[in-house]
């Protein structure tokens, strides 16, 4: 009968209890979506790290301290006998050698200074570029190249267009080659599109006239909190091949300690979200239950316990609570999940942290669990406190002191 | 045996510095089976004096005792049971639960009671026809006509079969053929149940059913009218 009397109650006042359920409805989207960017935040910085820089670093030693970024000093020679090596480690579930330079590409009058990477053909990195594919894919023979969309548009190239690559080799000397576009990629990222472009690795090492060689070697654990006892491991095998080894937080580190900064800051947006939460939906609930102390009242005169009232303005705190969390939930979940498809363009302050431009927000089980919860939960304990100042009243007081 | 006794009650209010003395040291007994009107012009007491005898509020001083148990004594799960089982309330504006229909209003105290379902209905019908709304018992409050809200209270009040009854001006929001029906129903469930009924009014058309009338004046009590 309680819980009856308390949906009757709640249908009975019709516009009281949309504007409860609509107060804890938002709150829970705004939970859910706040929760689904900090996941596709965090999946798109780990991303970031662990597809494209691996777990596990090596170069030659003194490469850290170089002055020009692309240097061809610091080459890995013979880097077959490494990979090898690091692929016997049961830990390692890929090691593959990259080699990056820079160069100057030209179409035409046209031309634009960009950083080449020369890479295995079947590479797992990149993976921006692999998934981001317009056309073509990525180099699979020495004379193909792959652009980005926009740089295609900057030089005038299109797909199965010639295009030459200029640099300076390991000699100084100015060599070019000319490839052919094979793969037009967009990834999202503006810096990276027009910065970037690929080839073989052994294309790279022709171009580059370093023989067989490589800059550097990047290893995939089986777990990236493996990193720092792998490296401790292959540092004394690592120190004899003149090699240095870098973990992901290494190379990393600033991103890092920026992101943890922006967890916390997001930590606080989100309590936010939740203290405004709490507070709206508190105040709709002290309404509803105030706008009816006289009913109350009469109810406690006939007998009613003061336990059993403070069970009826729960049952009805539930009942919102579980409604409204659900439709929050579910528009949560539709909005968020509108929002992934299309993306938040977040321009380069995204890039500047090691993100990409545009941020899709990602949806967990467990956020969904938890903003539901929370909704739930906030809804409770307003009832609660609801519950606690009605039932504190007297019974003369609720009728509205008439003597 | 007395159902109530009520022995120089006191209640004062505080209204921030001033105090208002609302009774001044009231004394009178409600025996079993009374039909009893408190009356009196409006401000005299009347209301803070149902209110402290049906355990809504308590007194400053002096003693209610409800069949020889002093109620000051209560808990307030005491207090809540004695509402609920020993005494009935029926209000100047009836509030009836406007959510529930008369059926429901009525059978609501037997909830509270914890009464099994099939005695619940037996005993709703048998009030609503005893107040003669066997064909409303499907309604909502706010489809009915005061009177009949009014009828819908009695029945609720009675359905625990309490031994005292309290009304706080239950025709107060009637007009007056309607109010001396209300009565002249109260009288009737007095004869037939044995129940005892106190209530307050200020109309000399509706005082004169009563058996006994305490007369209340300035927080007193005036004068006692009637067989008492």
């Amino acid at each position: 009968m309680f819980f009856k009397l308390a949906a009757l109650n709640l249908r009975k006042h019709l516009k009281r209890t949309l504007l409860v359920l609509f107060a804890i409805a938002i709150s829970v989207l705004v939970m859910v979506f706040v929760e689904g960017l900090m996941t596709g935040l965090q999946q798109s910085f780990f991303q970031s790290i662990f597809q494209d820089s691996g777990h596990v670093q090596l170069h030659k030693t003194g490469w850290e301290d170089r002055l020009d970024p692309y240097s061809l000093d610091y080459t890995i020679s013979n880097p077959d006998a490494d990979l090898s090596r690091l692929r016997k480690d049961p830990r390692v579930t890929d090691a593959e050698q990259i080699l990056p330079f820079g160069a100057l590409v030209l179409h035409g009058d046209k031309n634009m200074p960009m950083g080449g990477y020369g890479i295995q053909p079947d590479t797992t990195y990149f993976t921006r570029a692999r998934e981001g594919m317009l056309q073509g894919h990525l180099p699979q023979s020495d004379n193909q190249i792959a652009i980005s969309k926009r740089t295609g548009e900057l030089l005038g190239v299109s797909y199965r267009d010639p295009l030459v690559v200029l640099v300076q080799d390991s000699t100084g000397s100015a060599f070019y080659y000319e490839y052919t576009v094979a793969g037009v990629f967009a990834t999202g990222s503006n810096q990276f599109d027009t910065g970037t472009f690929f080839i073989t690795h052994s294309a790279a090492e022709d171009l580059l006239y370093i023989g067989n060689a490589t800059i550097e070697i990047r290893v995939k654990l089986q777990d990236p909190t493996m990193a720092d006892a792998f490296q401790k491991d292959m540092s004394d095998w690592a120190a004899g091949q003149d090699l240095e080894i870098k973990t992901w937080k290494q190379i990393h580190g600033s991103f890092i300690v920026m992101f943890e900064f922006f967890d916390i800051f997001m930590i606080f947006i989100d309590l936010l979200v939740v203290i405004v939460t709490a507070t709206v939906i508190t105040n709709a609930i002290l309404m509803n239950v105030f706008e009816r102390t006289a009913e109350f009242g009469t109810l406690r005169a006939i007998g009613l316990k003061k336990r059993q009232q403070f069970g009826m303005i729960i049952s009805e705190g539930v009942i919102q609570g579980v409604l409204g969390s659900f439709i929050g939930l579910l528009a949560g979940v539709g909005f968020t999940l509108y929002v992934a498809s299309v993306g938040i363009d977040m321009g380069g302050v995204a890039e500047s942290v090691g993100l990409s431009s545009t941020i899709y927000p990602a949806l967990t089980v467990t956020n969904g669990v938890r903003s539901f919860g929370a909704g739930v939960l906030i809804s409770i304990v307003g009832s609660l406190y609801a519950s606690m100042v009605s039932t504190r009243m007297r019974i003369v007081d609720m009728f509205g002191g008439e003597h | 045996m007395a159902v109530l006794e009520v022995e120089n009650v006191h209640k004062v209010y505080s209204l921030g510095k001033t105090e208002l003395e609302a009774l001044k040291g009231v004394s009178f007994t409600i025996e079993r089976g009374d039909f009893m009107s408190i009356v009196g012009p409006s401000g005299c007491g009347k209301t803070t004096l149902l209110n402290i005898i049906g355990c809504i509020d308590k007194p400053t001083s002096g003693k209610v005792l409800f069949e020889g148990n002093d109620v000051a004594t209560y808990s307030d799960n005491q207090e809540a049971d004695t509402r609920l089982s020993r005494m009935g309330f029926v209000f100047q504006s009836f509030n009836l639960i406007p959510v529930l229909s008369v059926s429901e209003n009525v059978e609501f105290p037997l909830i509270l009671r914890g009464v099994e379902k099939k005695k619940r209905r037996g005993r709703v019908k048998e009030l609503v026809d005893a107040v003669g709304l066997s064909r409303y018992s499907a309604h909502k409050p706010d489809e009915l006509s005061g009177g009949q809200r009014q009828r819908v209270a009695i029945a609720r009040a009675l359905v625990n079969e309490p031994e005292l009854v309290i009304a706080d001006e239950p025709t107060a929001n009637l007009d007056s053929e309607t109010g001396a029906m209300i009565v002249d129903l109260m009288g009737t469930l007095n004869q037939e149940q044995g129940v005892s009924f106190v209530f307050s009014t200020h109309n000399p058309e509706i005082m004169k059913y009563a058996h006994r009338i305490i007369h209340l004046k300035d927080g007193l009590v005036d004068r006692v009218e009637g067989d008492g």
